[in-house]
């Protein structure tokens, strides 16, 4: 269908468009990458923004619970792309023993928004890429595509900057650390349509083996797969048209409270 | 811009029927899921509630708290085989900063009226700020047509009303549909009910605005946001804002004049080279030769409409900031990939959304915008920027104002075509000629219909004047077309032109020390707005020569408005052009009433009044 191409081709530019400017804008710039779709996605247009090139690191905040195949194919493709791969941990928490029998909160609270706030404290880079989307959960229909936070990464989501047209806001007092969303606008369908027309390499786990498959993937504890016969990408794709449920109902830290992304992202969750 | 998404803004009172109309256009075409439908009556059912299309929208609301996730303020709905993104407004309270951010990318707007209540504030405020965005489709519904009984009478009294109303806005529907969205009437199907309506219906009606030819111009506009250093390779990178570009153009860069061809289209993962690169692009090339260009850079195509350089533009803007606008801050100016620093020269039509105030003019000393305010500004710039008019390029004609890091507000040029009169320093102080001469210098500004007598009493007032020793001249507007401003018509665009000149030179003279006597029809009161707005310092007294129609047109001193009555003569003011009469001029002289010298003693009254004359000159 033509009008779906051009989506794609309209929300493929207006990325460009922001990476371009996140780049220009802000010399200390890295890129968040889970090695999920959405992400990976994004470090496509990076590759496709700047002909080829990554010309920033990619930091993965490793919990040290992610499934085994993700660390797989996180070390391939930093290779094989030529990626400057920074991981970083919570060393400390992990060494206090932490993990999701804790509580589900708290777990992820400090392997991974504990986790980011150190290496961001260690490492001033003003500006992360972060992969998220409007279409995922309630307060991320809220974002801006450039958001600042204060000092202890908190967000203000009540007192957030107007966007107008594509005149982003991208001047910000240098000891703001401002998160960009590159992919705000874009649907779980798009990125699966995206995947589809530029070929682009996803993990295996999103595609059915034995009656299930991972719609979203996360921690190994904490991320369900779901019942699919989608082995394809083009059944994957039907699969979606169709389906009633949300994205994220296999994620369990979501589902520990009916405000629990609020809550989390408030503090500094991605 | 060709966007695969039809981007509609859905606005209006908060009880006039948004969520229903939505529902009941999701429900009618079936893209809504039956079950939903279906849960949504259950839990009417447990509560008590008759159902309503409203609760579909509300029920979302509740679904997403369970993990189903639908973003709430766009909502896709396809129809006759197109898409559109229905982007429904947040309340009022935050309506603006937020209205704006979801609405200011939409190109149409539905702005729902109840047609039982009728208009109240919000349709107003809401239909101002979507023409201030530039969004020219604009549908009014007429909801709630069944509480009216489907009455032709009272929808024609409520379209006359729209009507007015728009005509002060200076904005225009494109259809204003009677429905009834509970019932779904009018929406896809027409109505037995509203069998005396011959429009389209609502979904007609959406998809014909799209199908209207854009009066947007598409000439190449390219904004430079970067260049890129790769393997030896100098890559120029930005976004094609309008127009298309392709290897071999021979592309013009602004403001630094630089010309060169574009050698090739930079691509990745493409199966062969890029030849072609589209509106909406973000693309990047190399040139033939290796130009030192600076992000901010437009380039166009020579033999296409090229954008204008200025140091100065007249533009609207709408202001969110709790600090007010100030004249003489310094803020930063940035449109498309350019970042200037500009302060504001003058602020000057200010309209409050929340008090509606029809006449939109506060005091003229009151220099300020606050906090949802919106008005008419000069800005001057540190250095010259490159920029179009809203009008004819969306992209190269809008911006955002931004004061410590923060947008604080945002607007479109209205013209680049400012008076733009370059202050000579001179060695003598405006307070010296006037001790020299014995009066200040000025600018009178008599504007009126054609025959209210303004040439008239122009001259009898310039040899009084010259009598009392004064230094004066009359700038007559028919004189004046015949040299300086000859090439101009009588098109609105010409006028401005007229006005514009005439209202530089009357500055100019003004400022030597003389009173000048300007007579010119002017019958748009945002032209003389500007004149005024542009004096700097200099004194401007608008002064209103009254005189009804019909007396001016039993004078017929030139015999035009025959002429114009039988059509020889096109947008006569008057007759078939409005004279839109000054709101608080400094002066009024009812000439039908008064003769010339009555008037010129008035001015002259006025002048002594405001210490413009010395009263020892007489």
């Amino acid at each position: 269908m033509d009008l779906e191409k051009d989506r794609l081709f309209e929300l493929e530019q207006q990325s460009i468009y922001i990476i371009r400017e996140a780049y220009k804008k802000f010399p200390k710039l890295a890129m968040l990458w889970s090695m999920g779709k959405d992400s990976t996605v994004m470090l496509w247009l990076v590759r496709k923004a700047f002909y080829g090139k990554v010309p920033f690191p990619m930091v993965h905040i490793d919990t040290t619970f992610k499934i085994p195949e993700m660390i797989k194919y996180r070390d391939e493709k930093a290779k094989e792309w030529g990626l400057n791969l920074i991981v970083a941990k919570n060393e400390k928490a992990l060494a206090a023993g932490m993990n999701h029998n804790v509580g589900r909160l708290e777990c992820c609270t400090a392997l991974k928004t504990e986790a980011l706030k150190n290496f961001l404290q260690e490492n001033p880079f003003q500006a992360i890429f972060v992969a998220i989307r409007r279409d995922e959960e309630g307060t991320r229909a809220k974002e801006r595509y450039f958001s600042p936070r204060d000092e202890s990464f908190k967000w203000d989501f009540t007192e957030q900057p107007p966007e107008l047209w594509d005149q982003y806001n991208t001047d910000f007092p240098s000891d703001v650390h401002v998160r960009v969303h590159p992919l705000l606008h874009w649907s779980e369908l798009d990125i699966w349509r995206y995947i589809e027309k530029e070929k682009i390499p996803v993990l295996d786990l999103y595609f059915a083996k034995d009656g299930t498959r991972y719609r979203s993937v996360g921690c190994a504890p904490c991320t369900k797969n779901i019942e699919s016969d989608a082995d394809t990408l083009d059944k994957v794709i039907a699969e979606l048209r169709i389906t009633k449920t949300g994205e994220r109902a296999g994620r369990a830290q979501d589902q520990a409270d009916n405000y629990a992304m609020q809550k989390l992202r408030v503090k500094g969750y991605m | 811009m060709d966007h695969s998404y039809r981007r509609v803004v859905i606005a209006g009172h908060v009880d006039h029927g948004k969520s229903t109309l939505v529902g009941r256009l999701l429900s009618d075409t079936q893209q809504i899921f039956p079950e939903r439908i279906e849960k949504v009556k259950k839990i009417c059912d447990q509560n008590g509630k008759k159902f309503e299309f409203a609760f579909l929208l509300d029920a979302f609301e509740e679904e997403q708290k369970e993990g189903i996730t639908i973003d709430k303020t766009e909502i896709p709905w396809v129809y006759a085989g197109k898409e559109f993104l229905i982007i429904d407004t947040p309340g009022h309270k935050e309506f603006l900063k937020n209205m704006i951010s979801g609405a200011s990318t939409a190109e149409a707007a539905l702005i729902m009226l109840d047609a039982e209540e009728g208009i109240r504030e919000q349709f107003k405020r809401h239909s101002y700020i979507v023409g201030l965005l530039g969004i020219k489709n604009i549908i009014v519904v007429v909801n709630k047509m069944d509480l009216v009984n489907y009455s032709e009478d009272h929808y024609k009294k409520l379209l006359q009303k729209i009507e007015r109303i728009y005509s002060d806005l200076r904005i225009k529907a494109a259809h204003i549909v009677p429905v009834s969205a509970f019932y779904g009437e009018n929406l896809l199907k027409r109505s037995p009910q509203l069998s005396w309506y011959k429009g389209p219906t609502l979904a007609d009606a959406l998809v014909s605005v799209f199908d209207k030819k854009e009066q947007q111009k598409h000439d190449l506009r390219f904004a430079l946001q970067d260049v890129y250093k790769f393997d030896e390779k100098r890559i120029y990178a930005g976004k094609i804002e309008s127009g298309c570009l392709s290897v071999g153009d021979k592309l013009k860069f602004l403001p630094s004049g630089s010309v060169s061809r574009v050698r090739s289209i930079e691509s990745w993962n493409t199966a062969s080279p890029v030849l072609h690169a589209p509106e909406g692009s973000s693309t990047g090339f190399t040139l033939e030769d290796p130009l030192f260009l600076e992000r901010g850079e437009i380039a166009f195509h020579e033999n296409e409409k090229a954008p204008a350089v200025t140091f100065q533009v007249h533009a609207s803007l709408f202001w969110m900031s709790s600090s007010p606008l100030l004249p003489r801050k310094t803020y930063k100016f940035k449109m498309a990939t350019q970042e200037v620093e500009c302060k504001i020269e003058n602020i000057f039509n200010v309209f409050n959304p929340q008090t509606f105030d029809e006449q939109a003019t506060k005091d003229k000393e009151s220099l300020r915008l606050d906090n949802g305010e919106a008005g008419e500004i000069i800005i001057k710039f540190q250095k010259n920027i490159v920029c179009d008019s809203f009008s004819d390029f969306s992209s190269t004609g809008r911006f955002v104002l931004l004061d410590n890091h923060r947008i604080v507000g945002g607007g479109v040029i209205l013209s680049s075509n400012t008076i733009q009169v370059f202050k000579e320093s001179s060695e003598l102080t405006s307070q010296e000629r006037a001790r020299h001469y014995g009066h200040q210098g000025a600018v009178l500004w008599l504007t009126g219909l054609s025959g209210a007598g303004k040439s008239t009493i122009a001259k009898q007032l310039e040899k009084k004047l010259f009598h009392m020793n004064a230094h004066t001249l009359v700038l007559d507007g028919d004189n004046l077309r015949k040299a300086l401003n000859r090439d101009l018509g009588f098109s609105d665009e010409d006028r401005k032109e007229n006005i514009r000149r005439t209202g530089a030179v009357a500055k100019l003279v003004a400022d030597s020390g003389s009173i000048v006597i300007a007579a010119l029809i002017s019958p748009f009161k945002s032209d003389r707005d500007l004149v005024r707005a542009q004096m700097e310092g200099t004194k401007f007294i608008e002064v209103f020569v009254n005189c009804p129609l019909e007396e001016c047109e039993k004078r017929d001193t030139k015999g035009l408005y025959k002429k114009a009555r039988a059509g020889e003569i096109k947008g006569f003011t008057g007759i078939d052009s409005d004279y839109e009469a000054p709101v608080k001029p400094e002066l009024m002289i009812q000439s039908d009433s008064m003769n010339p010298e009555q008037a010129v003693d008035k001015i002259l009254h006025y002048l002594l009044k405001e210490k413009i004359l010395n009263s020892k000159a007489q």
